[in-house]
């Protein structure tokens, strides 16, 4: 499948593409969920834009802390250099907290109530999260164990998976599994709203996907990207991480209360 | 601000569609042509270029995201968690 696909003289890379397929998928389930709940659309479109600034340059920002010994500084105004830097090299903890540092950024500046908002439309998440690993599928990254059973895959032209053995397709069962995520998480916002109460969909999002995530990794091949301490990859040290710091959130607000 | 709005659309459609390597810049000066759009709609004599600025921000986003994101982000950082 290579890494994209050409419409007349132009390349487009299967990655890009289904994310931005996802991210329009996204923002359709998002107006959905928006109306339903009586909320604003406008406000709902700034606060997935302050997030998503915040996640590129937080991504962008921890990346050239990190790699700033092998920056040439020299080269800077190169406009082929400056592309480099700027085009490749992300670190997900960076976006993680440019994201969050972004969704409160819109709530101080353009007073939305972004809490709420998060609440009522966080199945938009794994929903382009889903496309995301589709895109994976195509290319090869991320790929799964070796597998001949139904479903297995075989890359003959991927950059990022080892080609001509047959792979699980781990990538499609994980947006699969997203796509059922989000379900139930609109299930339970439905529910919580014909009954007057707050859904805790964010909770059930961190849990869920996190569960999902630590059982994918056994399936997973492509270690020497992902990093792996005593048995354990990093992915489901974090899960595990998650699940512990819901529960003790959720204690805790039952405490108060 | 409705006019920023409009500047900040056109140039991340040309960056979307011709920057080449800019691609970055375009996505980022979309998504502020669509904040700053957004914003500006609710202004009576702004209206109309608020709007085109938002469609312009929106569609030089997309453009751009199309070559900016691509797998290495996948395989190098997201792989942790997303």
């Amino acid at each position: 499948m290579g890494t994209g696909f050409q419409i007349g003289p132009v390349m487009i890379p299967w990655y890009g593409f289904f994310i931005v397929l996802g991210i329009a998928a996204a923002m359709l389930l998002g107006y959905i969920l928006v109306k339903r709940n009586g909320l604003d659309f406008d406000r709902f479109i700034q606060i997935v834009c302050f997030v998503g600034l915040g996640a590129m340059i937080g991504a962008k920002i921890l990346y050239l802390i990190v790699a700033w010994e092998q920056i040439d500084f020299s080269r800077i105004t190169d406009p082929e250099y400056l592309n480099m830097l700027m085009g490749s090299g992300f670190v997900f903890y960076g976006g993680l907290i440019g994201g969050l540092i972004g969704l409160t950024l819109c709530g101080k500046i353009l007073h939305i109530p972004v809490a709420e908002y998060a609440r009522l439309t966080i199945p938009v998440i794994p929903v382009a999260h889903a496309f995301g690993r589709i895109g994976c599928a195509f290319v090869g990254c991320c790929y799964g164990v070796p597998y001949s059973g139904w479903g297995a895959v075989t890359y003959t032209d991927s950059l990022f998976a080892p080609n001509g053995i047959s792979l699980f397709p781990v990538q499609a069962a994980e947006a699969v599994l997203e796509l059922v995520i989000a379900a139930v998480l609109c299930a339970v916002i439905f529910r919580a709203g014909r009954v007057g109460k707050k859904p805790r969909s964010i909770e059930l999002y961190l849990v869920l996907y996190a569960v999902v995530r630590f059982g994918l990794e056994f399936f997973r091949y492509d270690d020497a990207e992902r990093g792996i301490l005593a048995g354990m990859s990093t992915s489901q040290w974090i899960s595990l991480g998650v699940c512990v710091g819901v529960a003790v959130w959720c204690k805790r607000r039952e405490l108060v209360r | 601000m409705g006019i920023a709005s409009l500047v900040l659309g056109i140039l991340s459609l040309i960056f979307g569609a011709f920057g080449n390597g800019f691609s970055w810049a375009g996505a980022v000066v979309g998504i502020v042509g669509i904040i700053i759009g957004i914003q500006a709609k609710d202004l009576p004599d702004q209206a109309g270029y608020a709007k085109a600025g938002f469609i312009c921000s929106v569609i030089g986003t997309a453009l751009s995201l199309l070559t900016f994101i691509a797998c290495v982000a996948c395989a190098g950082c997201f792989a942790i968690l997303v």
